[in-house]
C-alpha cells in the first residue's frame, strides 16, 4: 500500500558544474538519477515507485544549461534545463514553431511549467506527455553528454518504450536540437482527456502538414498518449503523401492511423477505445489544418 | 433592515484567504508523537501474524499497536453510527484492502513511516466478494459475522441488523398496492441503473490529535463534522464517562460526509492513552479514498402509467454497496431509500432498499446521502418513459409532481415544497420546448459530428428526523452575544447563516455576535452538520434560545416599568414601549439593573428537536417522517460530440427551494458548489478496482472537476416557499444542488443523440460504444 513516501531517506547531492554532475554519475554504482525541475520525481517519489539511494540535482548548473537559442544556420537549441515556462514564454520558439507554442497552453498548469524543464520532460518518457509527440514530428536531435563525450540521438530513436529512453545511465541530456521548419507546414497538436479536462490525455496526435493548395506535399502524423511512447503513423501519412486531401481521403487516413495503433487499455479507456479515439483525432487534426 | 435574507461574505472568508484560520491539520505540539498505519493488502482473510521485530528497532519508535493488542484491553473495540462492526484497528481479520492493520506510533513521521515498512504480515487469503448483487446472494463469503446493533442515534435504533448474510439490512415501503396498481397500468416500464464508488475529497484531509490532560480528560481536537457524537463514541469505545472526553473542533477544510461519525478518533484516542503523551494522526489524500467512499448502487424500477400520463404504480428495488462495514449505510438505505419513487404523486408504491457488505472500503455520506443515486435511475427512468409514450417531458413531471398536501410515498403530506416554480424556472432558463427532440437519422450523416441537448431533471430529500439541535445564546452586559453550539464550519458558511438568525431575532448586529465552535465541554449536543440540517435545526435552536432572552427581557422591564410584557417589543438593542416609542431602555442597560453593575450575562438555552414518527417497520409508513423535505432541480444544455462520446456542458442550471434563503449568496455559492461536484461524478468521476484495490487512488488518477470543466454558462435559482417551522421559514440547502444533476446530463445526452447510458459515470467510452450500437 501507498504510504507517504520516504522522501528524505536518500542521498541528494547539488553539483555547481556540468562536469562535476556528470563525474558523480559516472561514479555511483547505487541506485541514482538527475532531477531537473523534479516534478515527475517527486510524483514517483511519493508513491513509493522508486526508491533511489542518490539524486543529483541540476539546479546549480541552470546558468550553463537553460537556453534558447536561433542557429545562424537554421534551426534552435535548447539547453536542457531551461522551464517549460520559460518556452511558452518564448516568441522565438513560438514563431518559428507555432505548434509547440498552441501545446503549452494545456501542458499541466502554470506552477509545474515554472519548475518543469524540458530535458526533465523529455527524459522522463512518460507516455502522456505533450511534448514528446512534437519533437518527435519535428525532427529533433538529443544531445546526451557523459563523462565520454557526447553524442546525438534522433528524438525516433530516443524513445523506446514506456518510460524508456536511448539515455545511457552515465548520461546526462544537455541540449535539444530543433530543426528547421519548412514555412509551407503548418501543425496541430490535438490532445485528448477522455475524463476530466485536466486529466492526463487518453490520446494525443499531433499533425504537421504542408500542401500546395489540395495537394499534400508533406505529411507527418505522430500519435501519443494511447500508445507507450509517441509513434510515427507512417502508413497514415502514406495515404495522403502527393494526393490531393479530400474527406474521404482524411476518413481513410484516420482508419489507417486507428489501426496502426496498440494501446495499453487503462482508466482512460480500453485499447478499442483508444484507437478509434487515435483514429477520431488524426481526422479532426487534418480537418483542423484543411480549415473543414 | 435585519440580517436575514441579505447577501453577507463569509464571517471568517478574509482569515481564511490571508491563511491565518488555524485547521487541525496545521496544528503541531511540541513532543508530539505520530502514527501511521499499515494497511491491508488483501480484500477478506484471517490475520495469521504479524512481525512487527524490525519495526520495533527503528530509532523513534515509541509503540507498536495491533488488533491482538487490542483484544487484551478492557473496551469495546468496535464502533459505529448504525451497528458496531468497524474494529478501530482490524481483529483477527481484514474485510477490504486498505483496512488498518498496525498503527506505529513515533517520535516523527520518518520514523513511523520507516517502521510500517519493516512489518510483516501474514494472511490467510478468504474468498471476497466485490459485486453488489453477487454479496447479497445466499451463498456469497460472509464479510461481518457478527453485527451489534449501536443505538445511539434514536431514527437508528429501531434498525435490526441480519445477521448470517451480507444483506445488513433490508428497508421496506409499502404504499398503496402495487400490484394493483400494475394492473391499472397501460404501460409497465423495467429498467436497472447503476452507480459507481466515488469519493469526496475534502482538502483538508482526516486528521485528529489527541492528548491526555493531567486531570485524566481526554483531550481530542479532529477535523470531523460529528464532535458531540465522536464525544459519546470515543466514551463508549474507551469504557469512559463522557465528561473525560472533550472534543474540539476549528474551521474544517471540507466534510462532504467523509468527515462524519468516528473515523479515526477512537483509534487515536485509545493511543493517546496508552503512550500518555499527544499524538496526532494525519491521513494522506491517498488514505482518504480507503476511509469512506459513496455508495455504488444498482436500482431496478419498474414504473406502470396510464396513456392519459400518469404514473400508477412504481416499484423500486434498490442495493446499496455499503463495503465492509455498515458505517451509515443503514440510515442511507432507510431514509433516503423511502425517497426512491421520486417527487411523484404516485398512489401505490413499494420500496426494497437492502444494505449490503462487499469487501470494499466502507461507504457514507457524500452530500446528498444516497439520494442522488436514486433520483439518477427515477429522473433518468422518467425521461425513457416519457419518450417511449411521446409525451413532453417536463410536463409528465408536471402532471405529478408533488404539491403542497400531496402524499409521498411514507404517507407523509408535503408542506412547503416548491417543484413547480422550481420547473417554471428550469424551463424558462434553456428555453425547454418539446419539440426540441433528437431525430435519429442525424446520427447517420457524414457531416455534423457535433449535437446539442437539453433535459430537466428534479429530485426530493428529506431530512434527517428525529434529531438534535442545542444552543446556547449568551449575552453580556455590553450587549454583545456569545452563541454556543457545535454545528461545525466545514466551509458551507453556518457560522456566518447562524449569526445572521441570532441578529435577527435579537436586533442585535452581527459584528457584536460571535460563534462558538465546537467543544464539547462547552457547547450543547447536536446530532451531526450534516443532512442540510443545520440552518433549520441549529437556526431554531439559536433563534429560540434568543427569543428566551428577549422573552426574559421583556419581562423583567415590564415589571421594573409596572406594565404588561405584551406592550413591549425589542428593536435596534433596546426593549422599546409599542405606543410610546420614545420610552426605551438599551439591553446593556437592562442586564446592568438586574446585576446592579454594568456586569452579568443573559443566558438563554433551547434543544430543538421537531415532531416525528417513526416509520412502521413493515410498510414504512409514517404521516411525519421528515421534519422538512428540500426540493431541488436541474436543467442543463450539452453537446455531444459523436466522433468521442465526449459531452460537453454549455450550461447548467441549479434550483433550489431553501424556504426562506436567510443569505441568497451563500445560497447561491452552496448550489454552485454542490452542481459542481456533480458534474464531475455524473461525468467522470470513479474509483476503479482490481481485485478490491482502488488503482487510481490518487489525486493524479482520480480527477475532480476544475475550473476547465465547469461550463461557461453556470447559473443558480433560488425558489422561496417558506416553511412554518423553519427559522423565519428556512430550510437547508447544502446538497440540494446535487440532486438530480446526472440524469438532467443523461437525458440532455439522449435528447441529443437518442443514446441512453443507464451506468454513471458518463463516461465519453460508454457513450460512443453506444453511438456505434445505435448506428449499425
Amino acid at each position: 500500500m501507498r504510504g507517504g513516501g520516504n522522501l528524505n531517506t536518500f542521498n541528494w547531492i547539488e553539483p555547481e558544474t556540468l562536469e562535476d554532475a556528470l563525474k558523480c554519475l559516472d561514479g555511483e554504482q547505487e541506485a541514482c538519477r538527475v532531477v531537473a525541475g523534479g516534478t515527475g520525481m517527486a510524483l514517483i517519489l511519493r508513491e513509493g515507485l522508486y526508491k533511489p539511494d542518490v539524486l543529483i540535482c541540476l539546479k546549480k548548473l541552470k546558468k550553463e544549461l537553460s537556453y534558447i537559442r536561433v542557429l545562424p544556420e537554421g534551426g534552435m537549441v535548447l539547453g536542457s534545463l531551461t522551464t517549460l515556462r520559460e518556452m511558452e514564454l518564448s516568441p522565438l520558439l513560438g514563431e518559428r514553431y507555432p505548434v509547440m507554442r498552441q501545446a503549452m497552453k494545456r501542458l499541466a498548469n502554470p506552477r509545474i511549467r515554472n519548475q518543469a524543464t524540458v530535458g526533465g520532460h523529455l527524459a522522463y518518457a512518460d507516455a502522456h506527455l505533450d511534448l514528446p509527440p512534437i519533437f518527435l514530428a519535428l525532427g529533433a536531435q538529443m544531445k546526451a553528454t557523459s563523462t565520454e563525450g557526447t553524442r546525438s540521438i534522433a528524438a525516433t530513436d530516443f524513445f523506446q518504450g514506456y518510460y524508456v529512453t536511448a539515455l545511457r545511465e552515465n548520461e546526462i541530456l544537455t541540449e535539444i536540437f530543433l530543426p528547421p521548419m519548412d514555412e509551407a507546414f503548418k501543425g496541430v497538436y490535438l490532445k485528448y482527456c477522455s475524463a476530466a479536462t485536466d486529466d492526463w490525455p487518453t490520446a494525443g496526435i499531433t499533425v504537421l502538414l504542408a500542401a500546395e493548395g489540395m495537394k499534400v506535399t508533406d505529411i507527418r502524423i505522430v500519435g501519443s498518449a494511447a500508445t507507450e511512447m509517441p509513434q510515427r503513423l507512417a502508413e497514415a501519412e502514406e495515404i495522403l503523401r502527393s494526393r490531393k486531401i479530400t474527406p474521404e481521403l482524411i476518413d481513410k487516413t484516420g482508419l489507417e492511423a486507428e489501426q496502426a495503433v496498440e494501446p495499453i487499455e487503462d482508466i482512460r479507456g480500453s485499447s478499442w477505445y483508444k484507437k478509434k479515439m487515435i483514429g477520431a483525432h488524426v481526422k479532426k487534426a487534418l480537418r483542423e489544418l484543411m480549415g473543414w | 433592515m435585519g440580517a436575514v435574507g441579505r447577501d453577507i461574505k463569509r464571517l471568517e472568508g478574509m482569515a481564511k484567504v490571508t491563511g491565518k484560520v488555524v485547521y487541525v491539520h496545521n496544528m503541531y505540539g511540541n513532543n508530539m508523537l505520530h502514527i501511521k498505519l499499515l494497511r491491508s493488502v488483501v480484500p477478506h482473510g484471517r490475520i495469521v501474524s504479524i512481525d512487527i521485530q524490525e519495526a520495533l528497532k527503528v530509532p523513534g519508535v515509541v509503540r507498536i499497536l495491533t488488533g491482538a493488542d487490542v483484544k487484551e484491553l478492557d473496551i469495546n473495540p468496535y464502533f459505529g453510527p448504525a451497528f458496531r462492526d468497524q474494529p478501530i484497528i482490524a481483529i483477527d481479520k481484514v474485510r477490504y484492502v486498505g483496512e488498518p492493520v498496525v498503527a506505529v506510533v513515533a517520535k516523527d513521521l520518518q520514523a513511523a513511516e520507516t517502521a510500517v515498512n519493516l512489518i510483516d504480515v501474514e494472511y490467510d487469503e478468504q474468498k471476497a466478494v466485490f459485486d453488489v448483487l453477487e454479496a447479497a446472494k445466499d451463498d456469497a463469503p460472509i464479510i461481518n459475522e457478527k453485527i451489534e446493533p449501536a443505538g445511539n442515534f434514536a431514527d437508528l435504533k429501531h434498525l435490526k441488523p441480519k445477521e448470517g448474510s451480507n444483506v445488513c439490512l433490508h428497508f421496506k415501503l409499502r404504499h398503496g398496492a402495487v400490484e394493483k396498481g400494475f394492473k391499472e397500468a397501460d404501460r409497465v416500464f423495467e429498467n436497472v441503473f447503476t452507480t459507481q464508488v466515488a469519493v469526496h475529497l475534502p482538502m483538508e484531509p482526516h486528521v485528529t490529535i489527541a492528548d491526555v490532560s493531567p486531570d485524566g480528560k481526554i483531550d481530542i481536537w479532529t477535523a470531523n463534522q460529528s464532535p458531540s457524537y465522536i464525544r459519546s463514541e470515543v466514551a463508549h469505545v474507551l469504557k469512559v464517562p463522557q465528561q473525560q472526553i472533550r472534543v474540539r473542533v476549528p474551521h474544517i477544510g471540507g466534510g462532504f460526509g467523509t468527515k462524519l461519525y468516528v473515523k479515526i478518533e477512537a483509534l487515536v484516542a485509545l493511543i493517546a492513552t496508552i503512550v500518555q503523551r499527544q499524538v496526532r494522526l494525519s491521513l494522506t489524500v491517498d488514505e482518504t479514498f480507503l476511509t469512506l467512499t459513496k455508495h455504488a448502487t444498482v436500482s431496478r424500477l419498474r414504473t406502470g402509467v396510464t396513456n392519459d400520463g400518469r404514473i400508477v404504480a412504481r416499484s423500486c428495488e434498490i442495493y446499496w454497496d455499503t463495503g465492509a462495514y455498515a458505517e451509515i449505510g443503514p440510515r442511507i438505505t432507510q431514509k433516503s431509500g423511502f425517497t426512491a419513487a421520486g417527487p411523484y404523486k404516485i398512489p401505490n408504491v413499494s420500496i426494497d432498499s437492502y444494505c449490503v457488505y462487499t469487501n470494499k472500503p466502507p461507504a457514507g455520506a457524500l452530500r446528498g446521502f444516497g439520494v442522488p443515486q436514486l433520483v439518477w435511475a427515477y429522473e433518468s427512468q422518467m425521461d425513457i418513459i416519457a419518450h417511449e409514450m411521446g409525451w413532453d417531458p417536463v410536463e409528465f413531471r408536471y402532471r405529478q409532481v408533488l404539491r403542497e398536501g400531496d402524499e409521498q410515498a411514507t404517507g407523509q403530506k408535503m408542506v412547503a415544497v416548491g417543484f413547480d416554480r422550481i420547473l417554471d424556472g428550469l424551463k424558462k432558463s434553456i428555453d425547454w420546448k418539446a419539440s426540441d427532440v433528437f431525430r435519429k437519422e442525424d446520427l447517420q450523416q457524414q457531416s455534423q459530428t457535433k449535437f446539442r441537448g437539453k433535459a430537466i431533471s428534479v429530485g426530493l430529500k428529506a431530512v434527517l428526523t428525529p434529531s438534535v439541535s442545542g444552543a446556547i445564546v449568551n449575552m453580556s452586559a455590553d450587549g454583545s452575544v456569545t452563541v454556543s453550539c457545535s454545528t461545525v464550519d466545514m466551509g458551507q458558511g453556518s457560522d456566518t447563516v447562524l449569526c445572521q438568525i441570532a441578529s435577527e431575532t435579537l436586533t442585535v448586529p452581527m459584528e457584536k455576535i460571535s460563534i462558538v465552535h465546537p467543544d464539547t465541554d462547552v457547547t450543547p449536543f447536536d446530532t451531526i452538520t450534516a443532512a442540510s440540517r443545520s440552518t433549520f435545526y441549529m437556526g431554531n435552536a439559536i433563534h429560540k434560545a434568543a427569543l428566551k432572552i428577549v422573552g426574559e427581557m421583556l419581562s423583567l422591564v415590564a415589571q421594573n416599568w409596572g406594565v404588561d410584557a405584551d406592550s413591549l417589543e425589542i428593536r435596534d438593542e433596546k426593549v422599546i414601549s409599542k405606543t410610546d416609542p420614545n420610552h426605551s431602555i438599551t439591553f446593556s442597560n437592562v442586564i446592568s439593573s438586574l446585576y446592579h453593575m454594568p456586569a452579568g450575562n443573559m443566558i438563554g438555552h433551547f434543544v430543538y428537536m421537531p415532531s416525528h414518527k417513526s416509520l412502521d417497520p413493515e410498510t414504512g409508513q409514517s404521516e411525519d417522517a421528515a421534519a422538512y423535505w428540500f426540493a431541488g432541480g436541474t436543467a442543463v444544455e450539452v453537446e455531444v460530440d459523436i466522433e468521442t462520446g465526449k459531452v460537453r456542458l454549455l450550461k447548467l442550471v441549479c434550483s433550489a427551494d431553501p424556504g426562506k434563503a436567510v443569505n441568497p449568496l451563500n445560497v447561491h455559492q452552496q448550489l454552485h458548489g454542490a452542481g459542481t461536484m456533480a458534474l464531475g461524478q455524473a461525468l467522470f468521476e470513479e474509483c476503479h478496482f482490481d481485485g478490491g484495490q482502488i488503482i487510481n487512488g490518487t489525486m493524479a488518477d482520480y480527477h475532480i472537476p476544475s475550473f476547465n470543466d465547469l461550463p461557461q454558462d453556470f447559473e443558480t435559482q433560488i425558489v422561496e416557499v417558506l416553511h412554518p417551522e423553519g427559522p423565519f421559514g428556512a430550510k437547508g440547502v447544502g446538497e440540494t444542488g446535487s440532486l438530480s444533476v446526472a440524469p438532467a446530463i443523461a437525458n440532455a445526452v439522449y435528447n441529443a443523440i437518442g443514446v441512453r447510458i443507464v451506468d454513471l459515470p458518463l463516461t465519453p467510452e460508454k457513450i460512443y460504444q453506444a453511438i456505434q450500437k445505435e448506428k449499425r
